[in-house]
């Protein structure tokens, strides 16, 4: 049988492996309603979360699509992003592909016996993480930038609103503190 | 690390791999101190305003000291606090001892959807409080501990305390769920109040509080510079219309007195939203005012302490009596609604000097503010809309798909469902719901309300509007929706952000500047920008010239 054969006779179990190492970077009441929870309303994390994992595993198969990766990470980056996570951990998820990937494997010793295609299929996985640094790095700008234009919609400079910031008169009060109580 | 070659199994072990931690504590909730990250929590009130309101511990310090500086006796003010108020209010007492921990709330947050924090579930967010209730007040938590959910105030407490419940927006989404009817809002006022009796506050609050206690709004804004504000406005209503509105201001004996969220004073979108109600008044005719001293619609004092809600609250039926009104017609706003609705009354009415509301157009009677005297401008405008006052060219808004977000507290604390979709669906033609779960009662929040809107929270804020924008972001791709309205102050600053992160190319409105653009004025130019002063049409494509 041909790797990727195995891999996609194996496709199933890999994902579900993978999916469970992502939610457990959660607290357990926190990963197991997003493991439980099927409504993409109610509980977009979760569902996100594996809806991509699959979508991945499934590119990965055919090759390495950067703009198909670039959007699926994208979607799951965006929310590893803003939450409690250090950048290593937010995309630690990752590299826990490789290890459910070997453990999947392991039971049939297939690893060992395409190395070449088993090396190949882990570069992919490599650069994927490459890609989801740019993709991180790039969301946390954006909250940055998203701060930026909240002040600046209160900054900026239609007439009407030069007259009520002018009325500001504390002399303490600097730029920052100069709005946005609703 | 073990000698591990990259080919062999073991090498992306979990434990080994770069040697980060994955794994949340495995530690009970009780025994797990708060880690006060960068983006999850706010700046703490400025020891002047503290002072300026007669607050409390005024000083500078930060959440991420070790020293909070709490005063020395700072366990007795807080088991003093909690008496008193256990004493005075009722509903304290009985949501400390009713919740049997079904769980119904607990999945039900947007913070806790959003990033996971158990601490995040209301009912877990609760107990952070109820824990130390048991100890102290209960006799089998003093005589069981842990045993009964009991543990000791520390200063660990104190400051989870402050962590969590300046990660509750009071959009009351879990109450909805509770089935003993348990409002969750209100338990986090109160440990935002015991909190307050150390001096333990966020600046996001306390400074639109010290400034509405001075100016009569949260901003700031002094009297002249409101007049110039709303002069602006209508030079910018004249450019787009050629008609000239001279807003009435402070002006004794008017019929009408109207109180709006001084957001809608300088924050876009909300500007938009205030040139519309000013459009409205003047193509309907109504004898109205706005004032300079009651110029804010919102309270912080809501999220502060109740006796900071009566205190800014006050201004309001204050002013109505020194300009001889009869009735209050208020702006669209969030929790301004929750305090006229379930607070006001109590605090500082019944307004007895006042008349029950009456529409000047209509003869309409608003029985259900005969006793607050204050009807919400949807409410006013939906019953103009209905009896043909004004006349509205829907076709105006075509280049929109509108969807509606439900704001927490005019949904949830006022049941209001159906006049905003009957305007909206008045105004404009491309109308979508976003999904059912996530509108009217079980509406998500915005993650800004409650004093959370600030931008050095960001991240924490971006978590808790996740649910939201996921369901923008739904509608977005399904049927192309690219504007939100809303009818919340703080909504048009927060939502505009979610949506940025959650939902890019969807704008936020508020209702009133979907009606000004769609009305048909009297007299009226005719009409080539909008209000935010954009061309109405797409300039032909073609050479240049």
């Amino acid at each position: 049988m041909e790797f990727v054969e195995e891999l996609r006779l194996k496709k199933g179990a890999i994902q579900e492996n993978w999916i469970e190492k992502i939610l457990d970077s959660y607290p357990s009441r926190g990963r197991d309603y997003y493991r439980t929870k099927k409504d993409e309303f109610l509980n977009p994390v979760g569902t996100v979360l594996s809806s991509r994992a699959e979508a991945i595993i499934e590119s990965l198969l055919e090759g390495f699509d950067h703009s198909v990766l670039s959007t699926l990470l994208e979607d799951v980056i965006k929310i590893r992003a803003v939450q409690d996570f250090s950048p290593s951990q937010a995309l630690a998820f990752l590299p826990l592909l490789k290890q459910a990937l070997r453990e999947e494997l392991q039971t049939v010793e297939r690893a060992e016996a395409w190395p070449r295609e088993f090396e190949e299929f882990e570069a992919r996985i490599d650069q994927m993480t490459l890609l989801a640094f740019d993709i991180y790095t790039g969301c946390r700008q954006r909250i940055y930038e998203l701060r930026i234009d909240e002040l600046k919609r209160l900054q900026g400079s239609p007439r009407s609103r030069r007259a009520a910031k002018e009325s500001l008169n504390d002399p303490e009060r600097n730029s920052r503190e100069a709005g946005g109580y609703q | 690390m073990a000698e591990r070659k990259p080919d062999e199994m073991g090498y992306y072990d979990q434990e080994e791999l770069v040697q980060i931690d994955y794994d949340p504590p495995r530690s009970g909730w009780m025994d797990t101190p708060v880690d006060f990250r960068p983006g999850s929590w706010i700046y703490p009130g400025k020891p002047r305003h503290l002072e300026y309101l007669g607050l409390a511990n005024p000083r500078q310090w930060s959440p991420t000291d070790d020293d909070w500086q709490l005063p020395p006796n700072w366990k007795e003010i807080i088991f003093e606090g909690m008496r008193e108020r256990l004493d005075k209010y009722r509903t304290f007492k009985i949501f400390m001892d009713c919740c049997v921990r079904c769980g119904a709330c607990a999945d039900k947050c947007h913070f806790f959807i959003g990033g996971g924090d158990p601490k995040n579930m209301p009912v877990l967010r609760a107990e952070l409080l109820r824990s130390v209730y048991r100890r102290d007040f209960t006799t089998a938590g003093k005589l069981l501990g842990r045993f009964a959910g009991a543990r000791e105030l520390t200063e660990d407490v104190i400051k989870e305390w402050f962590y969590y419940f300046f990660q509750c927006t009071e959009c009351r989404r879990c109450s909805v769920f509770c089935p003993y009817g348990i409002d969750t809002a209100e338990i986090t006022m109160m440990g935002r109040e015991l909190l307050n009796l150390l001096g333990l506050n966020v600046n996001w609050v306390i400074e639109p509080v010290a400034n509405c206690f001075r100016t009569g709004n949260h901003l700031g804004i002094q009297p002249h510079g409101l007049k110039d504000t709303l002069e602006f406005f209508a030079d910018d209503i004249e450019e787009i219309t050629g008609i000239r509105i001279d807003p009435p201001i402070n002006k004794k004996g008017a019929e009408i007195l109207f109180v709006t969220p001084s957001g809608d004073f300088l924050a876009d979108p909300g500007t938009f939203t205030c040139m519309g109600y000013m459009m409205m008044f003047h193509e309907l005719g109504i004898d109205y005012t706005w004032s300079t001293y009651a110029s804010e619609g919102g309270n912080f004092g809501l999220f502060t302490s109740h006796e900071m809600i009566k205190r800014l609250n006050a201004k309001i039926y204050a002013e109505a009596k020194r300009l001889g009104v009869k009735w209050i017609l208020g702006g669209e706003c969030g929790h301004m609604w929750r305090v006229v609705q379930q607070y006001m009354d109590t605090m500082n009415g019944p307004a007895d000097f006042l008349e029950v509301p009456v529409s000047p157009l209509t003869g309409t009677v608003f029985e259900n503010a005969s006793s607050t005297k204050m009807v919400h401008i949807i409410e006013f405008v939906a019953d103009a809309i209905r009896n043909g006052k004004l006349k509205l060219d829907p076709s105006r808004n075509d280049h929109l798909s509108v969807t509606f977000h439900d704001s927490c507290n005019p949904a949830r604390a006022m049941g209001f469902f159906e006049e905003p979709r009957y305007v909206i669906n008045s105004v404009c033609r491309n109308f979508h719901e976003m999904p059912e779960n996530t509108i009217r009662e079980q509406t998500f929040c915005c993650g800004g309300g409650a004093g959370l809107g600030t931008d050095e929270n960001m991240e924490m804020r971006l978590r808790g509007g996740l649910p939201r924008g996921n369901a923008v972001r739904f509608v977005q791709e399904k049927y192309g929706v690219n504007q939100l309205a809303c009818i919340c102050a703080i909504d048009r600053a927060t939502l505009t952000t979610v949506c940025d992160y959650w939902a890019p190319g969807v704008q936020v409105t508020g209702i009133h500047e979907l009606l000004a653009n769609a009305m048909v004025m009297k007299g009226e130019t005719e009409r080539t920008l909008n209000l935010r002063l954009e061309p109405l049409k797409e300039e032909p494509e073609g050479d240049d010239v």
